[in-house]
């Protein structure tokens, strides 16, 4: 682990507990000044291994109602392992924070829309009814979008307010909603324009999301204006894109082919595919996966790489050094992690992916932590229920 | 003040501060002199309270974390002080304190969870029938008309002539007058690949063409007719849905959004259970259906020839392995709002067969019927003379009425609402 060298105002206290150690309490810098920043992280799968095993226990016999809880000491463990110059950040939410807000979104927002969309049944014309949910398909559908994004937005307010370093704050400001209708007409753009403007939707909403970020009460910058923020990504963009059309096309080819026997046999009646044939059918659908997935690789890590790029504070600069490679190693091994614990090995997952950002994240320049001042907004009293009510709340 | 306030020769622990206000960190000597807990430093003398001192989980080094509550100081105190510490608050530093806080709050939250398991399994299937009998006759009259529309756009209805209309209408009002039941029987016959029958709720019954072609007489289809009928008179489609309705606001209450293996499992169960409760309504159906048939002065043997019958096509079926998934032989299921909730596929597997149907077992229900059929007397008058069950046969014999594709439903329904002065004739072109 790298850390600071041992500050010479801890040199007063008397040191019989072998606070020399790089991570104690003891050892942080007092220097006044800019400071430079180290990332460390040193979680361990034994580390976190007792939790998940407890969570996925408490987790059955309560049906699944300790999510709440479990998810809280996953986030405890990832935070407290992760360390900033030989500080360690704390997560300060709590179940009862995260629970309290499930309740509460669902009694205020889904028990009402139930409601809306039962009474609408009852209430319209029998001949209609379908019609009527017919045309309002794509509102619902922009609803419930926007809803998301509400959600993404309100969840990642509450994780950095919950979220401190030597006892100061992250946080989010701005709107809830401005965020929500971005999401939305960034997502409507990407389906016009047949995916292509993806890369720049996830930009800018990133850019939104962390030009609002704060630590106590310094703000985050983005050093990058809209125009030009994901140029770099469209390269490994259209090879992901490529590759997902004639992985599709081959895909649907290949799946002709095993099912009619050939392709002169196309347009007969299909015959009854038994257990041989599905599992070429799977086998099929994996091997699509896996092409597919194989050639996003260099776009995802793109994305990670720019995310951190254009990222300031204060004096400091970013840059995760994330590659096609390792990230889908990550990506490959946590899949089969999460596929084969049925989802109970999700902490495990987590923490992997938690650590390869964590390890491969540097700042540069240097920051005058000392005269970084509490930040004011506390944050909001609960936690994420909209995000668990669309199952995004398992996000670390 | 000074650095040194603490009294010499007291015990004291070297600690790391941060005040909560920035973000600098200070080296502190840490003093306990009775209920305050001294924390002197450069620039920093701090007295806390130790009544109200709590400890926050210790960091991955073993470091002690405490802090005071509502605030966003912490002092940091290396593991190797633990002794020292754990002399000085007792309370906080009791051994096995956060395992006795976990199993106290998971045995909450699981009795939560079978507290809600005894409701969803028990309580909601003893209060759905009661409950679906105070559902206003109105409500559930337009519950049925939702589905049946549904029905309607996605079957294609058959061309009934005056004397089939007919025949349905004199079955449908004959069993009306001997079961009670708040709706009136509306009964039709609907285009369909497969044999099936289905109750909707408020008083509609719909009947395959399918279903008629494997009956050989007027008595076997009196015989389903009056079992649906039962399902009408008992409001079983209704407390069906309650009992759905119920089961997924609370599960979703209980699971929430989540997509992983629990919440599968879970939803599985509820599955399951609905099957279960199901199958006690069709026996009810079944009985009441018999005592339709004795008031009626109808052939009580219908209902079990009915049964003997489609026995026979799934042993002939089973035998054959001619498994075609399109012609689903499979028994009714009289109360699934889609025909596709029942499909063929468990044939094979006879034990999930009967778990997994919504029906008892074929067999058994064709002998309860034929056992209680021995007793009852009847006059021996066929349901339907011989030229109403040949009107009846002949429905649908010619296919769907021509111009009722889905397609040109879809446009004449649009046209229908967009103009809604005008004869829908214009928008079917």
């Amino acid at each position: 682990m790298t850390d600071e060298p041992m500050p010479a105002s801890g040199s007063n206290v008397p040191d019989e507990n072998g606070l020399a150690e790089p991570a104690t309490p003891a050892s942080e810098p007092a220097a006044s000044g800019g400071e430079r920043l180290v990332f460390a992280q040193s979680g361990t799968v034994g580390g976190i291994l007792p939790i998940t095993l407890l969570n996925a226990l408490l987790n059955i016999v309560t049906l699944t109602l300790w999510r709440f809880w479990g998810r809280t000491r996953v986030r405890r463990y990832l935070w407290s392992t992760t360390t900033i110059n030989g500080t360690p950040m704390e997560y300060t939410g709590s179940g009862w924070e995260l629970f309290r807000s499930f309740i509460v979104v669902m009694v205020l927002v889904f028990l009402p829309i139930y409601g809306v969309f039962f009474a609408a049944q009852l209430l319209l014309p029998p001949e209609t009814v379908i019609l009527v949910f017919g045309l309002a398909y794509i509102p619902i559908l922009i609803f419930f979008s926007w809803l998301l994004g509400l959600a993404v937005w309100i969840a990642r307010r509450y994780r950095l307010s919950r979220t401190t370093w030597r006892g100061i704050r992250f946080g989010q400001a701005g709107s809830a909603n401005t965020y929500a209708w971005a999401s939305v007409g960034y997502g409507l753009l990407s389906g016009i324009t047949l995916g292509w403007y993806a890369p720049a939707a996830e930009m800018r909403l990133t850019r939104r999301l962390w030009r609002e970020t704060f630590y106590g009460d310094r703000q985050f910058q983005i050093l990058q204006e809209d125009e030009g923020l994901a140029g770099p990504l469209y390269p490994t963009f259209a090879l992901a894109w490529i590759a997902g059309v004639v992985g599709y096309v081959g895909f649907i080819w290949a799946y002709m082919y095993l099912l009619f026997g050939g392709f002169e046999n196309i347009g007969d009646t299909p015959p009854i595919p038994d257990a041989m044939m599905i599992a070429k059918i799977y086998g099929l659908a994996l091997v699509y996966a896996l092409f597919v997935g194989l050639a996003s690789l260099p776009y995802a890590a793109a994305v990670m790489r720019r995310k951190a790029q254009i990222l300031g504070l204060e004096g400091l600069t970013f840059s995760l050094d994330a590659r096609s490679l390792s990230l889908g190693w990550i990506y490959v091994t946590n899949f089969l992690i999460i596929a084969l614990t049925l989802g109970f090995g999700l902490p495990v997952a987590q923490l992997r992916l938690w650590r390869y950002i964590f390890k491969r994240l540097e700042a540069e320049g240097e920051i005058d932590i000392e005269a970084v001042r509490q930040n004011a907004d506390r944050g909001p009293k609960a936690g994420e229920g909209l995000a668990d009510a669309f199952d995004i709340g398992n996000v670390i | 003040m000074s650095s040194s306030t603490h009294t010499p020769g007291r015990p004291s622990l070297a600690g790391t501060y941060a005040d909560g206000e920035s973000a600098r960190l200070h080296a502190v000597t840490v003093t306990l002199d009775a209920d305050i807990l001294a924390l002197d430093g450069e620039d920093v003398a701090v007295r806390w309270q130790v009544p109200r001192l709590h400890r926050l989980p210790d960091r991955p080094d073993g470091a002690a974390v405490i802090s005071e509550k509502g605030s966003d100081a912490r002092l940091w105190i290396a593991p190797g002080d633990r002794d020292v510490l754990r002399t000085w608050f007792p309370r906080l530093f009791a051994p096995g304190r956060t395992r006795r806080g976990t199993l106290i709050l998971g045995s909450a939250l699981t009795g939560i969870a079978v507290a809600s398991l005894a409701f969803l399994f028990v309580g909601l299937p003893l209060l759905s029938r009661p409950l679906a009998h105070t559902v206003p006759l109105d409500v559930e009259r337009r519950m049925g008309e939702q589905t049946n529309q549904m029905v309607t756009w996605f079957t294609d209805e058959c061309e009934a002539g005056e004397e089939a209309r007919a025949a349905l209408d004199s079955l449908g009002s004959r069993l009306y007058a001997v079961s009670g039941s708040p709706f009136e029987f509306r009964l039709r016959i609907v285009d369909a690949g497969f044999p099936n029958a289905f109750a909707l709720p408020g008083g509609r019954i719909l009947v395959t063409d399918e279903l008629i072609d494997e009956m050989e007489s007027p008595d076997e289809l009196a015989g389903v007719l009056a079992h649906e009928a039962a399902h009408v008179a008992q409001r079983h489609v209704m407390a069906a849905q309650l009992r759905e309705m119920g089961f997924g606001v609370l599960l979703e209450l209980l699971i929430g959004g989540g997509s992983g293996a629990g919440q599968e499992i879970a939803r599985t169960g509820a599955t399951l259970e609905s099957l279960r409760h199901t199958r006690g309504a069709e026996s009810e159906a079944d009985d009441y259906a018999l005592q339709y048939l004795v008031a009626a002065d109808m052939n009580p043997h219908g209902l079990a020839d009915f049964f003997e019958r489609m026995q026979t096509v799934l042993e002939g079926e089973a035998e054959a392995e001619a498994e075609d998934a399109g012609a689903d032989a499979d028994l009714p299921a009289e109360d699934a709002s889609e025909p596709s909730a029942e499909t063929g596929d468990a044939r094979n597997d006879r034990w999930l067969s009967s778990v997994l149907r919504t029906h008892p077992d074929t067999r058994a229900r064709a002998e309860r019927a034929r056992a209680a059929a021995e007793q009852i007397g009847w006059s021996g008058e066929p349901a339907l003379n011989e030229t109403e069950w040949a009107a009846l046969q002949a429905v649908c014999s010619d296919g769907p009425i021509p111009g009722d594709t889905p397609l040109e439903r879809v446009r004449d329904r649009i046209g229908d609402v967009l103009k809604p002065g005008e004869d829908g004739e214009d928008a079917r072109e």
